[in-house]
């Protein structure tokens, strides 16, 4: 019982030495940490997905997550969180559209498609700015958008392509039916 | 000239990657490119030395039987450390390594030489035996890694030649990392087979 | 192993369970005739895709009879062994595998892949666990998949340059497509796919040569195809259970040379009649999981590399009986 009390103890010493170095690493390293994370995010929003908005604030709506963009406190549209099922996993993205539901952009936050081939929806061109699929979205019709008709596939990765442009349709149309419901209530 | 001995090593006798065959897992997984490579390696060499520091320096202590839950709690700390960093100050390196580097917590390398030799030695040899692994380990990575992008991804440090040939993405993707590391150990072994041979025959 | 280097083509005898019978058959004979039986398919290929196609089968030959040429001589082993017939076959089965209008380079690094690393390296002809013309396959599948999946129909339709194959029609819910394809353009390859697949009247007009020859025997080809049909008919049909085309999904893929002259390679398929059945079932039931549920169109290469790993353990438990045996009683 004694060397029982004894391990017990020396083990505890231990843990409580790394808790108290973990404790101030966290504390030193957060501010940091935080500020990358939404130094990212606005700059992914500000700059791709809702081009000319200022400030964003988050909301959920039945499930559907998305973000108010504000310019100069008026509102000027959503920027709908989506997620597709592709070749190999979810693919999360973030649809920008304005108030009539044209799409402004779209930003792939996440996703593991094969390299070389599906994971072409988020390469970007030499000299380029942007992704070349997803450029491709702008300006369309976000609630009808259809693959091969408004926007073409990445040749031999239709899947992944069909994955994004689906998600987007779908998950636009969720929301705006959403949107619907509350403003009729 | 011993400390010397001690942190040669584990740069090639006792190669971790090559030789000793462990921590596989990290070494297949992030082995895509070569900044990645670099950073797995740079990462576990600063777990493998600060977690062999104070396992030595315990090692007095610290009770037989509840030896390896202590030095999982020094490696658990060191790695955390070394991921805060990452995330706070290179989070584009964080994030391409992923869940890899809150996984050198189970790298066997670390553990491995915490219960083989800094567990039994004193600071100064352990610090010089875990940077010997380290280093013998970033190495590997950054072979391992400098083939695999080269040829899977037509790019090195920054150069492309992808216009030279179209890249076999074969070898970017798990079944390359498998083909490259095997073919490495099976030359390694060859060759030091041969030494072997030769200097047996002069004895 | 010093005594069996000294009996003279030791290499070329064929593993078997017992009882032996002395024969005539060698498996350099057994290579040629594979390789003879599977020309009605490439022909048909040329004049379905071109000449173009032809060139690929020369180059990934080529390269096959080089690489084995280079790495028996880096082994210091008897060149001799070239004429065994089974660089060529891996040369020829890998370029029936690949579409009609993929670079040159492709066969090349292709074949080069397969000899050296699938079947030299492990040791060579009766060594390697995995079909290596399959591994060449698949090494061009994961390297360059955007060549690998387009296609080119048949050189006298309008839309030559780009096609797509029944079962990639059906991947890509296209049923209508798929269904508007007869099954006598399916038997007699008008349609597009890899160069060797395509034709079932000439590959089975090969296979029937090999069992005349009993170079092959039914299980695993009966026993994949089999699989193949039942589960695609209760699964695979757009109205609900029992409802799927079998014929369609038999003719449409490269199931045909896959079951006939794939699977039954000798060094990779099981000894036993009992473990062939096993491993054709396994191929057959991959297959239609990959096929449906799987990002690929198709699975039939796929399926046989992996029940490949499968075949020493099938062969450890499908063990035939000795004379005499009685079970221990515990």
């Amino acid at each position: 019982m004694n060397q029982m009390l004894r391990f017990g103890l020396i083990l505890g010493l231990i843990c409580a030495a790394a808790t108290l170095v973990l404790a101030v690493t966290y504390e030193v390293t957060k501010p940091k940490i935080e500020d990358q994370l939404k130094k990212e995010e606005s700059a992914a929003l500000a700059k791709v997905v809702m081009p000319g908005a200022d400030t964003f604030t988050e909301k959920t709506l039945d499930g559907v997550e998305y973000l108010e963009a504000f310019k100069n406190k008026r509102l000027v549209g959503y920027c709908i969180r989506a997620t597709g099922t592709g070749y190999s996993g979810y693919i999360r993205m973030l649809v920008g559209i304005d108030l009539s539901s044209t799409i402004k952009g779209v930003s792939i936050l996440e996703h593991s498609e094969t390299p070389g081939l599906g994971a072409k929806i988020n390469e970007v061109r030499p000299k380029e700015e942007e992704p070349y699929f997803l450029r491709q979205f702008k300006g369309k019709q976000a609630y009808s958008i259809e693959l091969k008709k408004d926007v073409d596939a990445i040749t031999g990765a239709t899947i992944s392509s069909k994955a994004v442009s689906d998600a987007i349709r779908d998950t636009v149309n969720k929301f705006l039916a959403k949107m619907k419901d509350e403003k009729g209530l | 000239m011993k400390l010397l001995g001690e942190f040669l090593k584990g740069i090639w006798r006792e190669n971790p990657t090559f030789r000793m065959v462990l921590g596989l897992c990290p070494t297949l997984a992030v082995s895509t490119t070569i900044a990645n490579g670099i950073g797995m390696g740079l990462a576990a060499t600063f777990v493998l030395v600060g977690s062999s520091i104070f396992v030595s320096l315990v090692r007095n202590i610290v009770p037989e039987k509840v030896r390896i839950p202590c030095y999982i709690v020094i490696i658990a700390t060191f790695v955390t450390i070394a991921d805060l960093f990452m995330k706070a100050y290179s989070p584009a390196l964080s994030r391409s390594l992923g869940m890899f580097v809150p996984l050198i917590v189970v790298n066997c390398i670390v553990l491995g030489r915490a219960e083989a030799f800094s567990s039994k030695e004193p600071p100064m040899r352990s610090i010089i035996d875990a940077l010997g692994m380290g280093i013998g380990f970033t190495l590997a990575l950054i072979v391992i890694s400098a083939i695999r992008e080269s040829l899977g991804n037509g790019t090195a440090l920054g150069f492309s030649f992808s216009r030279v040939f179209e890249p076999p993405l074969f070898m970017i993707l798990a079944p390359g990392a498998l083909l490259t590391i095997g073919l490495l150990i099976g030359l390694i072994n060859y060759f030091t087979a041969k030494k072997g041979l030769r200097r047996g025959k002069k004895d | 192993m010093d005594t069996m280097k000294k009996i003279k083509g030791v290499e070329s005898l064929v593993v078997s369970i017992g009882p032996h019978i002395r024969d005539e058959v060698t498996t350099s004979k057994i290579m040629w005739a594979v390789t003879f039986s599977l020309i009605p398919a490439g022909i048909a290929g040329i004049i379905i895709f071109g000449i173009r196609s032809l060139f690929i089968i020369c180059a990934s030959i080529l390269t096959a009879i080089l690489a084995e040429a280079l790495i028996l001589a880096a082994r210091k082993k008897d060149l001799n062994a070239l004429l065994d017939g089974s660089a060529v076959l891996t040369g020829l089965l890998l370029a029936y595998n690949l579409p009609p209008n993929v670079p040159l380079w492709m066969p090349i690094t292709g074949t080069f892949f397969a000899v050296v690393i699938a079947k030299q390296l492990f040791g060579g002809l009766g060594h390697n666990i995995f079909n290596p013309a399959l591994v060449g396959r698949a090494f061009l599948m994961l390297s360059w998949p955007a060549y690998m999946t387009s296609w080119q129909n048949p050189r006298w339709k309008a839309d030559a340059v780009t096609g797509a194959t029944p079962l990639g029609l059906l991947k890509e819910r296209h049923m209508d497509l798929a269904a508007g394809i007869s099954k006598w353009d399916l038997f007699i390859g008008n349609r597009a796919g890899c160069i060797g697949e395509i034709c079932i009247l000439a590959l089975l007009a090969g296979a029937l040569y090999l069992f005349w020859k009993r170079y092959i025997t039914w299980h695993i080809p009966f026993a994949y195809i089999l699989t193949i049909a039942l589960t695609s008919w209760i699964f695979n049909g757009s109205g609900g259970l029992f409802t799927g085309d079998i014929m369609f999904f038999i003719l449409s893929g490269g199931l045909v040379l896959g079951a006939f002259f794939m699977a039954t390679d000798y060094v990779t398929s099981p000894l036993s009649a009992k473990g062939k059945i096993i491993f054709g079932v396994g191929c057959g039931a991959l297959t239609f999981l990959i096929r449906k549920f799987s990002g690929y169109p198709e699975g039939v290469s796929y399926a046989i590399l992996m029940m490949n790993a499968f075949v020493p353990i099938i062969d450890r438990y499908t063990h035939p009986k000795w004379f005499g045996w009685v079970k221990v009683v515990k």
